[in-house]
């Protein structure tokens, strides 16, 4: 087929007129002989143009609609199962994308090009590239239309959207242009035609009615259900390219599921376009895990590409299934070594491992892992390990602090055996211990947590007992509570307690606080929001500006930073626990359920956070809090409870005890 | 085209003999030329896009009213069609001022005078004291198809004032449909055919404006901004140039038109019961309309209809709920067949329920 050739408009008639008749003729006027003409496109043709397109891919492209099932109602863009699809087997399948599609498997009718309808049913789903594979009750074969050739999808070229949303015996279409190949990690044509509701699951069509791709809705970021929709109409939108839906076809039509692929491994969030791909944490039963590689590890090949970034190795495993394997080239100290993983659709939340013991809290000089408490029923209790010994390596790996014996334990998790050494005088033991799960009960009573140091030489010291903080960016006043006995050489635990002034007055709270503040070396920060009626999200900002004050003008241990929430204070301090993960420890909150709309990540195995939930028990509230942290618990956070039965109560005198006690112990291993 | 020398000896004797040679062609070229006219358009008669904006800008209007509060913009766009001043645009809160003020392409000001409403179709139709005004033609109107290049005139945001023309967009005809649209919770009265286009019309001020083909002729007016229906997305929509001609024929000429929804009503509505057939309790919003109960010797009884079928169609309309089954219904007369498709065990199943046999 010869394609319509654009042919810039010099106008006049290609017969072309000899001398004198030539000049007469142009001295008449009437002829466009500038290149002036040659800008206008030349519309009659191109209408033509666009409607052979159309009409060659049109009998391809059906209408869809599903019947029974619920509407999404959570934007005011909403699926109501009527959208387009395309072609992909001539015995009967054809191509969607998932929007008005809902999960329930509703039924679903199909109006094919020449009006006859059929049911249809959902065979399968590609969830990585929002696409759903139906079969119809069909006994005709149906005309399956020709992708475009990869090395034919060409940005600038013309893009036709065409759906059967709307148009019922001519398609609805819409213009534009390929503005990029290979978005989204490599999975999408990328289009400035108006993608919309009108014609998702339909065809974005080439010049010459070839498909380029399937319609979705995708977004720039984000991969939930309905992300994609709120950019339509924008001049952004996206089509998953034809030749790989043929590529995956065969397996979707065998009812196989697709999802993205997912390696196991976690880098430092900051810098994800500079820094390389070097590994802070890899989950054990993760393909990546079980290929050996370790922490420190830096990814240099993946499939044969180089990756020089953590985006660019996001980029090369985005595109790749779960099923998939990826051949990876690893950079370990000089060492080069090639693995090849294959990839998984989940992993099972991570569940950090827990031998029983709680460590002596030494000056910060200290290089030495004394045990102060041993949790009774604990592995480490069972092989033997008494207060006052010694833990010298933990998995073959020495160990001088406490943060290094985390940073061991943060590669195991509950259920794996952990090789410890521990010294008492000349003693040493050697046990291999089954790690369990951290505790969700909190001992009644502990041992302090350091000895007495000796005589402080040095003189100044930051404002010490209570101390009015105003930060110069904010209006929010704070105060802190510093023990009057601060001393540089302990490393105190950090709490921001985080509430509305008429719900429980600050100055109360630290008198409640101080004596514990005292006992077991914590600073108390309460800053205030600025509207006494309510914390406001924005304010998460202060509350951490207010911890790294504190943090630079005080030693702080960071195994106990905490964010203490009563009532309306309880989801802001969600919020500024799940925004700081790599300095917030401990999330304390009372009689404060979670909203729905927030979302709980998965246990990080570097980022730890334990979560102590107060509240009563009963009723509404109960129940909505009980829900909450069973959120947590889901996604592998150990979490514990306390029963506090008044509601507009502030947690009383016991059962604060037993929270300081949760604050002590989140040092614990 | 390059024009070549041709001062050379011999040239004249040479041309002089073409000359009587290809007379004919000569003719055709000079006829050719004459056709064209002054404008400068190729051999097929077609101007470029710079030249079709000129003339169609004189034509459309900037109008300013009421509003300026929030989001209600005290602005909008509208289209001249007589040459004594009569303006098309959309029948919206903006008009409710006194005066509405109407400024042509070139910064002329008047005063319009609202001289009727077509409510169903949402349209007015306002003068001004102007004599000899360029404006668009309401006959002999183009039928696009989709696909077709269309221009769009509009004053979108109010980006143009005094003697700047509206702004100008280029696009396709998307799809010729049904309007399904709705503002906020209420549906738009107008439920006849639009035309759907892909440039971005559904702005503040658009409305009004006019939708031309890429010659300049007049396809149809953007109508007011309303959300899909269905799924909630802006409509980029324009009504067809021949419902704007039955709004004037309505408004200016007194001339009672019907409804363009007026539905024949039927003497004696079809009714479920009539054919034997009982749905489901009809409890939510949209209740799928499954067959609860088929009565012994009806017409659904004899013809098949079985407990749990599905009803997807009456008579070639798709139907989602039991609601609409109902309405289609009632639109037929009692003795009339009706063809009804049912799913089935994920089958499709038409079945035809013929009129009752006389008594």
């Amino acid at each position: 087929m010869t394609p319509p050739i654009h042919q810039p408009t010099y106008g006049a008639p290609h017969t072309q007129p000899h001398g004198l008749i030539f000049v007469v003729a142009c001295c008449l006027g009437g002829f466009v002989v500038s290149p002036a003409g040659a800008e206008t496109p030349d519309i009659a043709r191109e209408d033509e143009a666009v409607a052979r397109a159309v009409q060659i891919v049109a009998p391809s492209v059906v209408k869809i609609r599903s019947l029974t099932g619920p509407d999404l109602e959570e934007t005011p863009v909403r699926g109501t199962g009527q959208t387009s699809g395309v072609v992909v087997g001539d015995d009967g399948f054809v191509i969607t994308s998932d929007f008005g599609l809902p999960d329930v498997p509703a039924s679903v009718l199909v109006t094919l090009a020449d009006g006859t309808q059929s049911a249809a049913q959902i065979i399968s789903r590609d969830h990585s590239r929002h696409l759903v594979l139906l079969e119809l009750a069909i006994d005709r074969p149906l005309p399956v239309p020709t992708a475009t050739p990869d090395a034919d999808v060409r940005v600038g070229a013309w893009a036709i959207a065409v759906g059967r949303t709307v148009g019922e015996e001519v398609p609805n279409v819409a213009v534009g242009i390929v503005s990029a190949v290979d978005r989204l990690h490599g999975k999408a044509i990328q289009s400035d035609a108006k993608i919309s509701p009108l014609n998702y699951g339909g065809a974005l069509t080439d010049i010459y009615g070839r498909v380029l791709g399937v319609l979705v809705p995708l977004a720039p970021q984000g991969s939930q259900r309905m992300a994609g929709v709120e950019w339509y109409d924008s001049g952004v939108g996206f089509a998953i390219p034809m030749t790989h839906v043929f590529q995956i076809v065969e397996k979707l039509k065998a009812g196989t599921d697709l999802h993205a692929g997912i390696l196991g491994v976690s880098f430092d969030s900051r810098g994800a376009y500079v820094s390389a791909p070097k590994l802070a944490a890899v989950l054990p039963n993760s393909p990546a895990g079980e290929a050996g590689l370790r922490i420190g590890d830096v990814i240099t090949e993946a499939d044969g590409r180089p990756v020089e970034t953590v985006m660019q190795l996001r980029n090369a495993i985005g595109r790749r299934y779960a099923g998939e394997k990826v051949r990876l080239v690893v950079a370990r100290g000089a060492q080069q070594l090639m693995r090849e993983v294959e990839l998984v659709d989940r992993l099972r939340p991570f569940e950090h491992a827990f031998l029983g013991l709680l460590p002596i809290r030494g000056p910060a000089s200290s290089s030495d892992v004394t045990v102060r408490f041993v949790y009774s029923g604990s592995p480490a209790e069972q092989a033997g390990i008494k207060p006052g010994d010694h833990v010298v390596s933990v998995n073959n790996r020495p160990v001088q602090s406490i943060g290094d014996v985390i940073e061991q334990l943060n590669t195991v998790q509950a259920g794996d055996e952990v090789a410890l050494v521990a010294r008492r005088g000349e003693l040493v033991q050697r046990p291999r211990l089954m790690a369990v799960g951290l505790p969700a009960g909190i001992p009644r009573s502990l041992p302090p947590a350091r000895g007495t140091l000796p005589e402080r030489t040095a003189t100044d010291r930051p404002p010490v007992g209570v101390v009015p903080l105003r930060l110069p960016e904010y209006a929010n006043a704070c105060t802190l509570y510093v023990p009057e006995d601060y001393d540089a050489r302990v490393r105190y635990g950090v709490v921001l307690a985080l509430m509305l002034p008429d719900q429980l007055d600050p100055e109360r709270l630290r008198n409640l606080w101080r004596p514990f503040c005292d006992a077991t070396d914590i600073i108390l920060a309460v800053p205030q929001p600025t509207d006494a009626r309510a914390w406001r999200p924005a304010e998460v900002r202060l509350v951490r500006r207010v911890l790294d004050h504190v943090r630079d003008h005080y030693e702080t241990d960071p195994h106990r930073i905490v964010v203490h929430g009563y009532r309306a204070g309880g989801a802001m301090a969600c919020l500024v626990a799940l925004s700081s993960r790599e300095a917030v420890r401990g999330l304390s909150i009372v009689h404060a359920a979670l909203p729905d709309s927030l979302v709980i990540p998965a246990n990080d195995p570097v980022q730890r956070l334990a979560v102590l939930g107060a509240h009563s028990g009963e009723g509404r509230q109960g129940r909505a809090i009980a829900q909450s942290l069973q959120r947590f618990r889901d996604q592998g956070y150990p979490v514990s409870t306390q029963q506090v039965s008044d509601p507009e109560q502030y947690v009383p005198q016991e059962e604060l005890g037993e929270l300081i006690r949760w604050i002590d112990t989140l040092d614990r291993f | 085209m390059r024009i070549q020398n041709h001062y050379r000896s011999g040239f004249l004797r040479l041309a002089m003999g073409r000359v009587i040679a290809s007379a004919r062609r000569a003719a055709m070229v000079c006829l050719v030329v004459a056709c064209s006219g002054i404008s400068t358009t190729d051999a097929r008669g077609i101007a470029p896009l710079t030249e079709i904006a000129a003339s169609v800008q004189p034509k459309v209007v900037k109008i300013y009213g009421a509003g300026g509060y929030r989001r209600l913009e005290a602005y909008q766009t509208g289209l001249l069609f007589s040459d004594a001043g009569h303006i098309l645009t959309v029948w919206s809160y903006v008009l409710d001022a006194d005066p509405v003020v109407v400024v042509l392409k070139d910064g002329r000001r008047y005063e319009g005078e609202l001289l009727g409403v077509d409510p169903v179709r949402e349209i007015a139709v306002l003068k001004i004291d102007a004599d000899n005004v360029a404006h668009f033609r309401l006959e002999d109107l183009p039928r696009p198809a989709p696909g077709h290049a269309i221009l769009a005139f509009v004053n979108a945001f109010g980006v143009a004032t005094g003697n700047e023309a509206v702004s100008v967009l280029q696009g396709r005809v998307s799809a010729i449909t049904r309007l399904q649209g709705r503002s906020g919770a209420h549906r738009s009265p107008y439920r006849g055919d639009v035309f759907v286009v892909d440039a971005i019309t559904s702005n503040p001020g658009a409305a009004g404006g006019a939708i031309t083909d890429s010659q300049g002729r007049l396809l149809g007016m953007v109508g007011r901004e309303l959300r899909d229906a269905a799924n909630g997305t802006w409509l980029n929509y324009a009504l067809p140039a021949e419902q704007l001609s039955q709004a004037v024929d309505t408004i200016v000429q007194a001339k009672p038109t019907p409804d363009t929804n007026d539905q024949w009503e039927p003497e004696n509505p079809l009714t479920l019961a009539a054919l034997g057939i009982v749905l489901v309790p009809d409890i939510v919003d949209r209740t799928p309309p499954f067959v609860d109960g088929v009565r012994p010797g009806t017409r659904a009884a004899r013809v098949g209809i079985l407990p749990d079928d599905l009803i997807v169609f009456v008579n070639d309309q798709f139907v989602r709920s039991c609601h609409e089954v109902v309405q289609n219904l009632a639109e037929l007369e009692a003795e009339q067949a009706v063809t009804v498709s049912v799913l089935r065990d994920n089958q499709l199943v038409v079945l035809t329920l013929e009129s009752p046999s006389p008594e």
